[in-house]
């Protein structure tokens, strides 16, 4: 095995966003890209009213399942995350404390709407995820999650000429709220875009680029 | 800590907007919904006059005041935590006080609070179980309140804790959870005005709900952890 360098010290990274957009997918997508890079991950998942996404983490093959911890959130997910991230915290805290080999644990909320933003207690960086078939004028409703977070993905690009959304449009208008920071454009399905954002998370967080 | 200070400090850890992780946790409660034993304002009622009766004034009550006595002496604090621990028939409950407790010492130990800090460190080592009614007790006693407010506290947070899981779960109004809120109140108030359990005579009694929360691991939708 190669010799490799240890991050300086365990990067959170949250991912938020509506449901169905893709969070669970694209943390299918990160696990392998960042393991591929030789970083050590984990994942704590708060499921809105099961523990699927947690789940299906774990048997997805990609990960230690005991890698994986689920919080329940008792119907209010923002909470968790935000005004009171406590369980999260904990659950950051024993992944760090059972498995001191890792570098990044990524938080994946459960899924809630366009308001929804993370606690900076509970996380150091956070994405946001919107998708095309949503509809493309989600970036101009704005809301904190679109307009706040660190980095905003749009996912399902496939999926817009069958939906009628421009994505252009949906750049365009994100990088307008947004004041010029970060989108990336993802297909979790084919892993497009999953390298772009990788190289973006080694650049802004990770610093490994 | 007097006066106003005094009651601007208790309307603080009692408020929802302190951070303690109670959002996760419906002790029973979503199980019997889901079963249809808990279903609007009367039956809730009788559920949480119940809860008072069999938990709050024979258990939580002596658990609470026994730690707040005990403040910041741990060896004594981790001997009422075996208490409960060995008091606590479902494992699913004990599980939950502990991991309310972690979060509780982990808020106030943030906050700054050494006391929290130390037990946090105990129950890390293993030495003590940091269960939720003996965090509560002692972090409420490091934080300069009186016997009385954390025995007023302890029946606040605990009512709060259903009726809050139990708008979420649509079995009642947020209205009904006021009106229940304010008859709870009497409640907790005519149990609390007789003499406390001794730590070594607490004693607790609810099946239905205990049942529940073991069970709860096998509902198919679950939005909290017990």
């Amino acid at each position: 095995m190669n010799e490799k360098t240890r991050l300086p010290g365990v990067a959170r990274i949250g991912i938020g966003g509506p449901v169905g957009s893709g969070k669970t997918a694209l943390v299918e997508r990160l696990i392998p890209a960042l393991k591929a890079r030789n970083i050590e991950v984990a994942v704590v998942a708060n499921d809105l009213v099961t523990r699927e996404d947690a789940e299906r983490i774990r048997r997805s093959g990609l990960i230690d399942p005991a890698r994986v911890l689920a919080v329940e959130t008792g119907a209010c997910p923002h909470t968790a995350i935000r005004e009171d991230p406590t369980m999260n915290i904990l659950a950051v805290e024993k992944l760090i404390e059972t498995f001191p080999e890792v570098e990044v644990i990524l938080v994946e909320s459960g899924g809630d709407n366009l308001a929804s933003t993370f606690s900076l207690e509970l996380v150091d960086y956070w994405l946001f995820v919107i998708d095309t078939s949503d509809g493309d004028d989600i970036p101009r409703k704005k809301g904190p999650g679109i307009v706040r977070s660190d980095i905003l993905v749009i996912n399902k690009v496939d999926l817009a000429p069958y939906v009628g959304a421009n994505v252009e449009n949906m750049v365009r208008d994100a990088s307008q709220v947004r004041s010029g920071r970060t989108v990336i454009l993802t297909n979790c399905k084919t892993g497009e875009g999953i390298e772009t954002l990788v190289d973006q998370l080694a650049h802004d967080v990770l610093f490994t680029a | 800590m007097s006066g106003i200070s005094s009651q601007l400090a208790l309307l603080q850890y009692g408020d929802s907007f302190f951070p303690s992780g109670s959002v996760s946790f419906s002790w029973g409660l979503e199980g019997l919904v889901d079963r249809g034993a808990v279903s609007g304002r009367e039956s809730f009622e009788a559920f949480i006059k119940g809860q008072l009766r069999a938990r709050w004034a024979c258990y939580e009550r002596t658990v609470v005041a026994s730690a707040h006595s005990a403040r910041d002496d741990l060896p004594a604090l981790a001997r009422i935590d075996d208490m409960v621990e060995i008091t606590t028939a479902a494992a699913e409950l004990r599980d939950a006080s502990c991991r309310m407790g972690s979060a509780m010492l982990l808020v106030f130990s943030r906050l700054g609070q050494e006391p929290a800090a130390k037990y946090r460190s105990l129950v890390s080592s293993g030495a003590a179980h940091g269960h939720v009614s003996v965090v509560q007790g002692m972090l409420w006693a490091s934080a300069g309140l009186p016997e009385r407010d954390a025995i007023a506290l302890s029946a606040h947070m605990f009512c709060t804790g259903f009726l809050s899981a139990g708008v979420r779960l649509g079995c009642i109004t947020h209205l009904d959870a006021q009106k229940l809120l304010a008859a709870a109140r009497e409640e907790a108030a005519l149990l609390a005005a007789s003499p406390a359990l001794p730590l070594g005579a607490i004693t607790t009694h609810m099946p239905e709900a205990e049942i529940a929360a073991m069970q709860h691991a096998g509902l198919e939708m679950r939005l909290f952890t017990n």
